[in-house]
């Protein structure tokens, strides 16, 4: 399975690589924003995102409704320290599977990925 | 034209006959109906033989039978007079005539046109429809009167096949054009629903009444008892049955049965069709005829539902269609010699369709273009509703059992409740129907009880439970706890997003909005959206009606139900966690009060409460008058900020003196504030906005002090008890007083506990005397020796008396102490650079400033120079006044009086 | 409240008048203090509960000429009867609260108007 990482903080996206390494996952790519990460996705086709919101150069909602175009059965994985319901009831909508709130733990996002791949 | 008594007798008999078919007709039709509308069709088809019986002898005949216009129409012996036995025989026989033509419309139209409306169409029909063309086929019948133009021309219709069947045909076309199906009949996506009729016995036995009658239609039109009659009788009864077993046997494949209407229908079908010609064929013809009749009423029946134009008892295909059969009939099978037109056969067969077409043109025209008109200004139609109640209850106000059942069943469907039960009639098949109804209603009741259970659950459980479906409708059952949370009964069937809208934010609800979308969409994992579910915690703003909102915070979580491959129901669960909420809230406000409490606490604490309620009493009065002068609107606003400025300066100067320091700071940060406006110049109101704020938050700092001074200052004052009678307080204090003084002291309150006073009053009275008692402690009393010495009791005396009047509330305060020391007092205000005489009103008038303390060294009770001082600034508060009275060496006496209403 | 939203809530009222007398009357703030037990209540007074983002209350007192002006202006009548200007009163603050919505949010829950005539002496 193709996992592609989304945060515009550098800790964060290893953060994340580091705890999904117990997974049989491979990182085809890190973006630190909106249309990086529309690129890569473009270019890798990943069957697993984990996608920040609040980003630089093009927001989290925008860039996983340009996903959802391009692939709709991959699987994003909301990862957001914006605690509004509003947010997150929109990313679902446009088709995220799963939303975590920031700070999240090694545990807790394991958790999440597991569900995600369900 | 005279007749023999054979004759005579034979038409009246004849009439008579044909007399009953009325019956028939009302059974055919009453019975081919719904029950609901029985009794109106029934009481139609007596409406009609009066209406059609009285306006056909007014006007009709005169129109039908009158002397020709052209052949066009009769005009004569309106309002008809017979002038002989043959002449009344024929009227009556040509009533009943018309009163067939007539009664053939009510069927078709029953169960939904108006009962008014159906007496217009058939005064319509018996004064200008029927007569007109009747005139063009029979007129010139009566001697001397000249035929109609369709007679001249050869058009033979023996009895009536157009001139009474066909016409009552069209008539009844044109009404059903105009007011359309019943309701149901056919249905949007193209369907046909067949409503069936009520009782088909009493059906059957009006088309045995109308074949019977028929003898006397068909065989008493030859106007005489001849040889043709036994023929006709005959020919009429084989024609009937052949129309019978046309329709039968024709149907029967189409059908899969043998269909009830068809079999009706047939017979009257062959003998409509055998009408015009049963006097010119043969036996054998009469059974064609007939058994054709039969089928070409089925092909109409047939075309009339694809048209979707719905005849209820089906009087187009018999008595139009099947009518113009038979007057063709005459053409095709007629004898010609016995017809005697001496025309050929094809021009009769022609002459035979001019007949049927003029008939069609002028019946239907007619009555379509005069229905029409009125039909505009006076709808001939019942309203949808009054045609689902059926006409019986609506146009007549009559019931029947089966209406009762039904108005029962719509109960128990509407609410559910299923403990009402049926009202049984007896000896009505109905009355069985209910009672069969009510015991499958003990049955079933007694073998739910699990639903019995469940709702008693709904009841009793104390959280918010409901069931919403897609739409977000909330499902009947919800537990009655829901009613309570949202303080709203009759929530069952309303929207869930509409239920909570007018309680929550609008961006939240659009939330919920979108929320309750995913929830219903299976593929949304539920995992995730338990995690961002907007009504978790949800604050939720009850309007009272009374300008205040009540706060519930209600927690919302939410269960699908899935059936199949899609989500079913959402389950609702609500709580109300208000309780708990506030309780939390309390803690952490707590908390924070207690921060900032503990900080002035630390400060009152070196205090001494006399000094400090003097500084909050005075700070107050301060910011009264800061406030005081700002509302007053006119003056020059600079002049205001100065006085203002002094003012917060003194404030400041108070804080300073006894060590509140955040006190001065804001006093200083407001004259930095208003010093720099007064530089800036040019004032204007809006310039005051942020001195305003200032002061508003200043003066909730200053009446939280009060507040703290009151709860603690007061109450852990070692000297008085903070409640209970004031005085026992007062009691108490001058006893600790003494006791720290070593002065022996008593008091006497009088009545002081029975005056009621407003709390502020009450308030403002007690530091009165607070302060007084302790300049009499302090000052006034002297130590046992002294007053022993001079001749006093050792035991000093303070007496107080409080009385109230409508305005006024009078403290009269005395202690027989040394009074005030005048010469001490002139000394220190000589010292501090009073010059020239002092009287002895400036010496008691210093005694309540600041600075009026003789005290020699300044103690918790008193020697700030406060206690008097505040003592003044209470009564200023109170608009009141001081007299002091002192004597002395001997006694002090203050007369205190405060406005008991301030402002 | 700070000063800013004083402003708001000033504006919103100026704004109020100028647009029910046509820009014919220009309204103003005078001279402001603090409202306290001793103010006074004029012979009509309106009062709207203030919840959600907010806490507190709205509360508007006038005479009856002001209202016989308003009323005038929006009526074109000179003479109205005691209901309408009742109705007036409530309906007056209940514009004023909806307007400050737009800048408290719309959290800024208001309730209905509870209107009440004659003084407290």
């Amino acid at each position: 399975m193709k996992l592609l990482i989304v945060d515009d903080s550098n800790i964060m996206r290893k953060a994340i690589g580091k705890y999904l390494s117990e997974f049989n996952l491979e990182i085809v790519g890190n973006a630190e924003n909106g249309e990086k990460a529309v690129e890569l996705f473009k270019e890798h086709l990943p069957d697993l995102v984990t996608l920040d919101i609040t980003m630089p150069r093009m927001d989290g909602l925008t860039c996983l409704s340009k996903m959802m175009e391009i692939k709709p059965d991959a699987r994003v994985l909301i990862i957001s320290a914006l605690k509004d319901n509003a947010t997150a009831i929109q990313a679902v909508k446009l088709g995220a599977r799963g939303f975590l709130s920031k700070p999240f733990n090694e545990k807790t996002l394991q958790e999440e990925i597991t569900a995600c791949l369900k | 034209m005279e007749k023999s008594a054979v004759d005579i007798l034979w038409i009246l008999i004849s009439g008579t006959l044909v007399f009953i078919m009325q019956a028939g007709f009302a059974m055919v039709e009453s019975g081919m109906t719904r029950s609901k509308n029985s009794i109106n069709v029934a009481i139609k088809n007596l409406t009609d033989l009066g209406i059609s019986t009285v306006f056909f002898w007014a006007f009709g005949f005169a129109f039908m039978f009158g002397v020709s216009f052209n052949g066009f129409i009769g005009a004569s012996n309106f309002f008809f007079t017979a002038g002989s036995l043959s002449l009344a025989t024929f009227v009556f026989f040509q009533i009943t005539f018309c009163s067939t033509s007539a009664t053939i419309v009510s069927g078709a139209v029953a169960e939904r046109m108006k009962y008014s409306s159906y007496i217009i169409s058939t005064i319509i029909m018996s004064v200008i429809i029927y007569p007109v063309f009747g005139h063009w086929a029979w007129g010139g019948v009566l001697d001397g009167t000249g035929s109609g133009w369709l007679a001249s021309k050869g058009f033979i219709d023996f009895a009536g096949s157009t001139v009474v069947h066909s016409m009552g045909g069209w008539v009844a076309l044109a009404i059903l054009l105009i007011i359309g199906p019943r309701l149901g009949r056919f249905t949007d996506d193209g369907g046909v629903n067949r409503i069936n009729g009520s009782n088909i016995p009493i059906a059957v036995l009006g088309v045995m009444l109308l074949w019977f009658g028929w003898f006397g239609f068909n065989g008493g039109s030859t106007l005489a008892l001849n040889d043709a009659v036994a023929g006709i009788i005959l020919r009429t009864t084989l024609a009937a049955a052949a129309g019978m077993m046309g329709a039968l046997f024709a149907g029967w494949p189409i059908f899969k049965k043998a269909d009830i209407n068809l079999l009706l229908n047939g017979s009257l079908a062959g003998l409509v069709a055998i009408t015009a010609c049963c006097h010119v064929v043969s036996e054998v013809n009469s059974v064609i005829i007939g058994a054709a009749g039969g089928i070409i009423m089925m092909l109409c029946t047939l075309l009339l539902e694809r048209l979707k134009i719905d005849d209820a008892v089906g009087a187009i295909p018999v008595h139009l269609a099947a009518g113009i059969w038979g007057t063709l009939c005459v053409g095709i099978f007629g004898s010609l010699e016995l017809i005697g037109t001496g025309l050929d056969r094809w021009s009769q067969i022609v002459i035979q369709l001019i007949g049927i077409l003029s008939c069609g043109v002028w019946g239907f025209g007619v009555s379509f273009a005069a229905l029409f008109i009125i039909n505009k200004i006076f709808p001939l139609r019942i309203s949808a509703a009054d045609e689902r109640a059926g006409l019986n209850v609506t146009e007549h106000g009559v019931t029947t059992e089966i209406l009762d059942l039904y108005i029962t069943l719509v109960e128990q469907a509407k609410t559910g409740d299923i403990s009402k039960r049926a009202i049984v009639e007896p000896f009505t098949e109905v009355g069985q129907i209910a009672g069969m109804y009510n015991n499958v209603l003990e049955k079933l009741e007694s073998s739910t009880v699990e639903k019995t259970d469940y709702v008693s659950i709904l009841d009793n459980v104390s959280d918010g439970l409901f069931l919403m479906d897609k739409g977000g409708i909330i499902s009947p059952y919800h537990s009655s706890a829901l009613e309570k949370i949202f303080e709203k009964t009759e929530i069952a069937g309303s929207g869930f997003t509409s239920l909570i809208s007018s309680y929550i934010d609008s961006a939240v609800l659009n939330s919920v909005k979108d929320y309750q979308e995913l929830l219903f969409d299976i593929s949304r994992p539920m995992r995730t959206l338990e995690k961002i579910n907007p009504l978790r915690e949800a604050e939720l703003f009850f309007d009272l009606g009374t300008g205040e909102f009540k706060n519930k915070f209600l927690e919302f979580a939410f269960k699908r139900i899935e059936k199949g491959d899609s989500v079913f129901r959402v389950m609702v669960l609500v709580r109300d966690v208000t309780i708990e909420k506030e309780l939390a809230k309390e803690i952490e406000d707590t908390q924070k009060r207690t921060s900032l409490e503990m900080e002035l606490f630390y400060r009152v604490l070196h205090v001494e409460p006399g000094t400090f309620s003097g500084f909050i009493y005075s700070a107050l009065d301060d910011l009264d008058r800061i406030n005081s002068t700002l509302s007053v609107q006119d003056g020059d606003p600079a002049e205001k900020l100065r006085e203002i400025f002094r003012i917060t300066h003194s404030i400041k100067g108070d804080s300073d003196m006894l060590g509140f320091d955040f006190l001065a700071d804001f006093a200083h940060e407001i004259e930095d504030n208003i010093s720099a406006l007064l530089k800036r110049g040019g004032i204007k109101n809006d310039d005051f906005l942020s001195v305003i704020i200032s002061f508003s938050e200043f003066k909730s700092i200053m009446e939280k002090m009060e507040l703290l001074f009151n709860k603690w200052g007061a109450a852990n004052s070692d000297e008085m008890p903070a409640d209970g009678k004031l005085s026992l307080q007062l009691e108490t204090l001058v006893k600790k007083l003494s006791e720290r003084h070593n002065k022996k002291a008593v008091i006497d309150c009088g009545e002081v506990d029975s005056i009621v006073l407003s709390t502020e009053l009450k308030k403002a009275v007690k530091d009165i005397l607070v302060q007084l008692i302790r300049n009499s402690m302090f000052h006034g009393i002297e130590d046992e020796k002294t007053r022993t010495e001079s001749g006093k009791n050792p035991e000093g005396r303070i007496g107080v008396s409080l009385s109230k009047n409508d305005d006024t509330v009078t403290l009269v305060y005395s202690d027989d102490g040394q009074g005030v020391d005048e010469k001490k007092i002139a000394r220190k205000m000589a010292e501090e650079g009073h010059t020239g005489e002092i009287a002895r009103r400036d010496i008691l008038k210093y005694i309540f400033t600041d600075s009026g303390s003789t005290a020699s060294s300044v103690n918790k009770s008193a020697g700030r120079g406060v206690g008097l001082a505040l003592v003044k600034s209470i009564v200023l508060r109170h608009k009141g006044k001081i007299l002091v009275d002192s004597r002395q060496g001997k006694s002090l006496k203050f007369t205190v009086t405060l406005k008991a209403g301030k402002e | 409240m700070k000063e800013n939203e004083i402003k708001v809530f000033i504006k919103v009222i100026t704004d109020y008048f100028g647009s029910v007398t046509g820009g014919e009357s220009l309204a103003s703030m005078g001279v402001p203090f603090i409202k306290d037990a001793k103010s006074k209540v004029f012979s009509y007074t309106a009062i709207i509960g203030i919840s959600g983002s907010r806490k507190g209350g709205i509360f508007f007192t006038t005479e009856r000429p002001l209202l016989e002006d308003i009323a005038f202006h929006i009526l074109g009548e000179k003479d109205v009867d005691e209901p309408t200007i009742m109705d007036l009163v409530g309906e007056m603050t209940n514009v004023i609260a909806g307007n400050l919505r737009e800048t408290f949010g719309s959290s800024f829950f208001i309730s209905v108007p509870i209107i009440m005539k004659g003084k407290i002496e």
